[in-house]
């Protein structure tokens, strides 16, 4: 486990400003309201005030404690956030309500990376966030895991895209963590468009469930969930379900996973409902180990059998962010470096 | 340099390679040609020297007097062995360029790279996914171009260099085959059913194999004459060839 500096330069600081870090349940400690970009307190007055305004409805929480953000990309605006939650703890619940709104044809970046220190063991995050897109706005959301190997996640993330707006989840889990649920659900209307995208890496006790459900309701919309999970003697399952509801709407899923290790579980299932003659849906899947033709194939490039295998695996991990900005590329390759003591 | 003695190879129970006893020797620099039909155990003979799984092997595979059986594949490239594939797989994720930056190249090495990816025409591989989307001439000068990556190869097993390839690729992987084998002062085996590449190449002696067996063995350009003008069975027949 890295202390915090290490773990702020490796994953989540990234020169990104603001940087909201929200610790345990503690308010945010700073707000600011800029000329493009408000960050306030979830539980600030004007939060509630805003939402009514836009009759944008939110999902409960009963918590009585809780913390978390508002961020709204003001129109035609161009921003970036980065944000970190933490918990400092053992067996601490951290519970955050986050909003996200990105006006009519903002652009936003934000990047995310999720921690416990050294102490946080059996601790558990619960989120609740809620992302409200605009007309031909554009949201990139990143995100990299670093909680504790003992750590349980369960986020329920809502995404509402208006006409022609875009929405893009970047999702990568690679450290040890015992329980992620994640199942976003995201509603697409005219010409929005969706790409939820992630990579796993399942350590032998980790439970990883990264789903997710496209509602296609306007027409000309699309949207694309992309799994990668590289598993190495844990469970790793994804559900995942496109709906082509609108006129000319387009979905697509696609799962792979490489199983490392004989006690690795790995459950897909992709659910395609169609209830429009104009619309196209496709998936497909691949779920094994390495093939033995590649090892032997770097072995006649010199490559020792393990270093063939560990090769193989970074570049399974490489292609699956491909897509990814460069930012998380770059982190991703970080990772990758320190990953010495291989797959 | 290579030998093998009484050497079978079965694949599924089938033998392909039979009770084979043969000295593949040729000078150094110099290039060996093995021709035989379609199925008749060429490539199994090459992947079985190589060490490639899914070969159930028996005899002795010799490489300069030393029994390689038992060694796996980066131990028999680590001993000299290079092998080019004919039908190399795509490994989608894993970059020529990701390959070369995981060994601890020199300066010599680049210089070495960098005249081999002239000759061969083959920039665009370097940041390509390894054998993904190439045409047949592609793929064949992809595959010359990541054996220069090995250190002291002293024998190149070439398999079917020529098979898919159009008549520019061909002579420019016949000139090339046969300068990594002269400058590297290291020996060639190539196998080929067709024989097209031969006209670009040097070939010190040929053999033809038939059936899982090396059924005669003499000059090159007599061989292919025969079989151009009779068919592989008849050659093998032949009373004017070496058997």
């Amino acid at each position: 486990m890295m202390n915090l500096d290490e773990f702020l330069e490796n994953y989540s600081n990234i020169g990104f400003n603001p940087y909201i870090v929200v610790s345990d349940n503690n308010q945010i400690p700073l707000e600011s309201n800029e000329d493009n970009l408000d960050v306030l307190s979830i539980k600030n007055k004007e939060v509630n005030r805003y939402l009514k305004e836009k009759e944008l409805k939110t999902q409960e929480n009963n918590w009585k404690e809780y913390s978390g953000y508002f961020i709204r990309a003001k129109k035609n605006s161009f921003g970036s956030v980065q944000t970190c939650f933490l918990t400092s703890s053992k067996g601490f619940e951290q519970r955050v309500q986050n909003i996200i709104v990105v006006e009519e044809n903002a652009h936003l970046e934000v990047f995310t990376g999720c921690l416990s220190n050294s102490h946080g063991l059996d601790n558990i995050h619960r989120a609740i966030t809620d992302i409200f897109i605009g007309k031909n706005a554009k949201l990139t959301f990143n995100m990299i895991h670093s909680w504790s190997r003992s750590s349980k996640v369960y986020p329920s993330t809502r995404v509402y895209v208006d006409e022609g707006g875009t929405y893009i989840s970047n999702y990568v889990v690679w450290d040890e963590v015992s329980m992620i649920s994640a199942n976003p659900v995201v509603e697409l209307k005219d010409n929005a468009k969706t790409i939820l995208q992630s990579l796993s890496y399942i350590h032998p006790n980790s439970d990883i469930d990264l789903g997710g459900h496209i509602k296609l309701i306007g027409s000309d919309s699309s949207g694309e969930i992309h799994s990668s999970a590289v598993n190495n003697g844990g469970k790793f399952s994804t559900k995942t379900t496109i709906e082509g509801l609108g006129d000319n709407s387009k979905g697509h899923i696609d799962c792979n996973a490489l199983l490392l290790d004989s006690k690795a579980v790995v459950s897909a299932i992709p659910e395609l409902y169609s209830k429009n003659d104009k619309t196209e849906l496709t998936h497909e899947a691949f779920l094994g180990k390495i093939s033995n033709d590649e090892i032997e194939y770097l072995q006649t490039k010199g490559f020792e059998r393990e270093h063939a295998e560990e090769l193989i695996v970074k570049g399974f991990a490489n292609k699956s962010i491909e897509r990814m900005p460069d930012i998380v590329k770059e982190k991703m390759r970080n990772i990758l470096d320190k990953a010495k003591e291989g797959f | 340099m290579l030998s093998v003695k009484k050497l079978n190879i079965k694949i599924n129970n089938q033998n392909v390679v039979k009770d084979l006893t043969y000295d593949f020797s040729v000078k150094e620099g110099g290039l060996f040609v093995l021709l035989g039909p379609n199925g008749c155990g060429k490539s199994t003979l090459f992947k079985a020297i190589m060490g490639f799984s899914g070969y159930e092997v028996s005899g002795d595979i010799l490489l300069n007097g030393k029994r390689i059986n038992d060694l796996s594949i980066d131990q028999r490239v680590k001993l000299g062995l290079a092998y080019m594939y004919q039908h190399p797989p795509v490994i989608k994720g894993v970059k020529v360029k990701d390959m070369l930056e995981e060994k601890d190249l020199d300066d010599d090495f680049w210089d070495k790279y960098s005249k081999n990816v002239d000759e061969l025409d083959a920039s665009k591989f370097y940041s390509r996914y390894v054998n993904d989307g190439l045409s047949g001439g592609e793929i064949k000068r992809s595959e010359l171009l990541t054996l220069t990556m090995l250190e002291n190869s002293k024998l190149f097993l070439f398999d079917e260099p020529d098979s898919g390839v159009d008549l520019d690729n061909l002579k420019n992987i016949g000139k090339y085959i046969n300068n990594i084998v002269k400058e590297s002062k290291s020996i060639g085996i190539i196998i080929t059913h067709t024989g097209d590449v031969l006209k670009y190449l040097d070939v010190q002696k040929a053999a033809i194999m038939y059936d899982g067996k090396i059924v005669c063995e003499g000059d090159p350009e007599k061989l292919i004459n025969c079989i151009k003008k009779s068919g592989y069975h008849e050659c093998v027949n032949c009373k004017d060839l070496e058997k």
